[in-house]
């Protein structure tokens, strides 16, 4: 069972060795190398700075990740799979057989660059209507896959729709069927149940602008944290901390869920299976279940920020002055 | 056709509401075995059907069981008995589970002289999995006539996907209940649920003054199927709201007959008090007809019940 807890996934461009070394300072849960995003003519200068990159993203605790592109899968693998890499961002699969590619490739990779079989993981993102609508055989088709999302911008051009920010195009069918197919994977298929989802909430999904004010940045992803996702891309480091806090249940829901526990556990010891909880509600097992969880994942996420701190007070202490 | 506005959801074993249930102008009772029943006092539970049931066919309701997902053979052999009408079975996730369901009933409907086909199944979709699985639950057995739930939208499935539901609840749930609602159409199923009725914002279950306003919401929009009611005092209110009020009838009766008149003229659209009558508005007037004369048949019954078990009240 592999689960973790990542909020934020600050992107920066391997380009920039300004914001690759500053990254670690952040508090991301995870940075990203940002190779896809590079324009095709650069492609060739990004690539082989990336291993040299890798080992920094790591030192505020995060975790290290690089976004390749399936249209140049094997050259960017090449360069991305090493030492220090937790995973691939990939974009943008639309079958099955493109993920077994994709995993082979990484595969390779480990062997040839030292890497530990099977460590490295995918976070997909589906850019096409033909990858949403084999959503399944996509998210299935190799362990590797533990989280998946929408590219918004893409999938809205591949659709041709002209996207107003007042209106979600994409909320009817793409995220509500990413979120239950993700959500209903068979947890005996890979090991840990259902699939991630990495998303924010729309419109930034679409127009995900750098200089969005933190509130809506951090209003964002509480809907998200809402609609079932995870965490999301952060375009800028001002993202990471409203998406932290906005995919961490809050001291009000743990408060709200830790009386309803005890409700429920006082109903339970004078055999009641349904028990009153005031303005005529009543809480009985699911919501024991969901309290549960929700008490669990806040656990995690504070332990998740510990660390970060642990890891970031270390690396301040080893600096250069 | 079957009518059931109204069903009060009760454990089994709480002998103060099944003693009172007659009284409270239900069309059905829900009788759980799941999670109103604590788990210490599942074994007890199965052995009061017996006794449970005939309190509540008495008041000419329809009887339904909430099994547990997890002890549906030991639950089943208790439950299936005359008097039965359905099975809710909780937590569905695949068509294999409602066939493996539906073999068992089949036994026991033989073995205990039951009507072949009489015990129907509800599967309850409270998973992304069962979502994702929708169409070929749907399809998995006969014995399953409706389906669905937009109303259905419950903890169960903030529950499975470790989210709050709260008020708004977005996007993700619009293609939960659009998931249901379309394998039931798809096999020409009655759609479950329908708009959300039995339960008022914010999870107020007591309060019955928006009961009727969602009833009649769900009946205007062509539902015809109750939901249930977690306390007494939303009985009423939802019977109320579904049935058709007497002016909506006398209006369906003419448009009917308006249409009749155009048919035989070779028209197809025509007005009738500033409206437009065709062969689509034809069709709702009818199953509105269809519909109200259920609810009457029904009502008729249930006033008969009430004679009997008030006298037998006074007797005793």
């Amino acid at each position: 069972m592999r689960e973790f807890i990542r909020r934020s996934y600050l992107t920066v461009s391997p380009l920039s060795q300004a914001s690759v070394d500053d990254a670690w300072t952040h508090d991301a849960d995870a940075v990203v190398l940002d190779l896809h995003g590079v324009p095709y003519q650069n492609k060739g200068r990004a690539r082989p700075v990336l291993r040299e990159q890798l080992p920094s993203l790591a030192k505020g605790g995060a975790d290290a990740f690089v976004h390749i592109s399936m249209a140049y899968l094997h050259a960017d693998a090449e360069a991305a799979v090493w030492p220090g890499l937790n995973g691939i961002l990939l974009s943008h699969p639309e079958t099955a057989l493109d993920v077994l590619e994709a995993d082979a490739a990484v595969a390779d990779m480990e062997k040839r660059h030292g890497v530990d079989t099977g460590s490295v993981e995918m976070v997909l993102l589906l850019g096409s209507a033909k990858g949403v609508w084999n959503i399944r055989e996509v998210i299935t088709a190799s362990p590797r896959v533990t989280t998946v999302g929408l590219d918004d911008t893409s999938l809205l051009a591949d659709l041709g729709i002209l996207a107003s920010p007042d209106l979600d195009p994409l909320a009817s069918f793409a995220r509500g069927r990413l979120v239950m197919e993700a959500a209903g994977v068979d947890e005996n298929l890979h090991g840990h149940q259902g699939v991630y989802r990495l998303g924010i909430a729309y419109p930034l999904s679409a127009f995900p602008r750098p200089d969005a004010s933190p509130d809506e940045v951090l209003q964002s992803a509480k809907i998200a944290k809402e609609s079932v996702f995870n965490g999301a891309l952060c375009p800028d480091p001002s993202w990471v901390g409203p998406c932290n806090r906005g995919f961490t249940p809050t001291d009000e829901q743990l408060a709200h869920h830790r009386k309803v526990q005890e409700t429920y556990a006082a109903g339970l010891a004078i055999g009641r299976g349904a028990v009153p909880f005031g303005d005529g509600r009543f809480v009985e097992r699911p919501f024991h279940e969901l309290a549960k969880k929700i008490i669990a994942l806040r656990t995690m996420c504070d332990e998740r920020d510990a660390e970060k701190a642990a890891a970031r007070a270390t690396a301040g202490r080893s600096r250069p002055a | 056709m079957e009518v059931n506005r109204a069903a009060l959801f009760m454990a089994i074993n709480n002998p103060r509401f099944i003693e009172a249930a007659w009284s409270r102008g239900i069309d059905g009772a829900i009788l759980d075995f799941e999670d109103a029943v604590g788990e210490p006092h599942k074994v007890d539970a199965r052995k009061l059907p017996g006794e449970v049931y005939p309190q509540i066919t008495k008041a000419s309701a329809i009887i339904q069981v909430r099994i547990n997902h997890t002890y549906w053979a030991a639950d089943l052999e208790a439950v299936v008995w005359p008097g039965l009408s359905g099975i809710l079975y909780p937590k569905t996730e695949s068509a294999e589970e409602v066939r493996l369901l539906d073999a068992k009933i089949t036994e026991l409907e033989r073995l205990r002289g039951m009507r072949p086909g009489s015990v129907g199944i509800q599967p309850l979709i409270e998973s992304a999995r069962g979502v994702i699985n929708s169409f070929e639950i749907a399809g998995a057995s006969p014995r399953i006539s409706s389906f669905g739930g937009g109303g259905g939208i419950g903890v169960d499935v903030g529950r499975d996907l470790a989210v709050e539901i709260v008020t708004g609840f977005p996007r993700a749930v619009g293609e939960y209940g659009a998931e249901g609602e379309l394998a039931a159409r798809a096999l020409g199923m009655v759609v479950a649920g329908g708009a959300r009725v039995g339960q008022g914002p914010g999870g107020d279950v007591v309060s019955g003054n928006t009961a009727f306003d969602e009833a009649a919401a769900n009946r205007k929009s062509g539902f015809y199927t109750g939901r249930l009611c977690l306390h007494p005092n939303r009985v009423d209110p939802m019977v109320r709201g579904l049935t058709p009020p007497e002016e909506e009838v006398e209006e369906a009766e003419q448009v009917l007959l308006r249409f009749e008149e155009l048919d035989n003229r070779g028209e197809v659209e025509g007005q009738l008090n500033g409206k437009t009558v065709d062969k689509w508005e034809a069709e709702r007037a009818r199953k509105l007809l269809e519909w109200a004369d259920a609810c009457a048949k029904k009502d008729r019954d249930k006033a008969a019940a009430m004679e009997r078990n008030l006298a037998a009240a006074k007797g005793a």
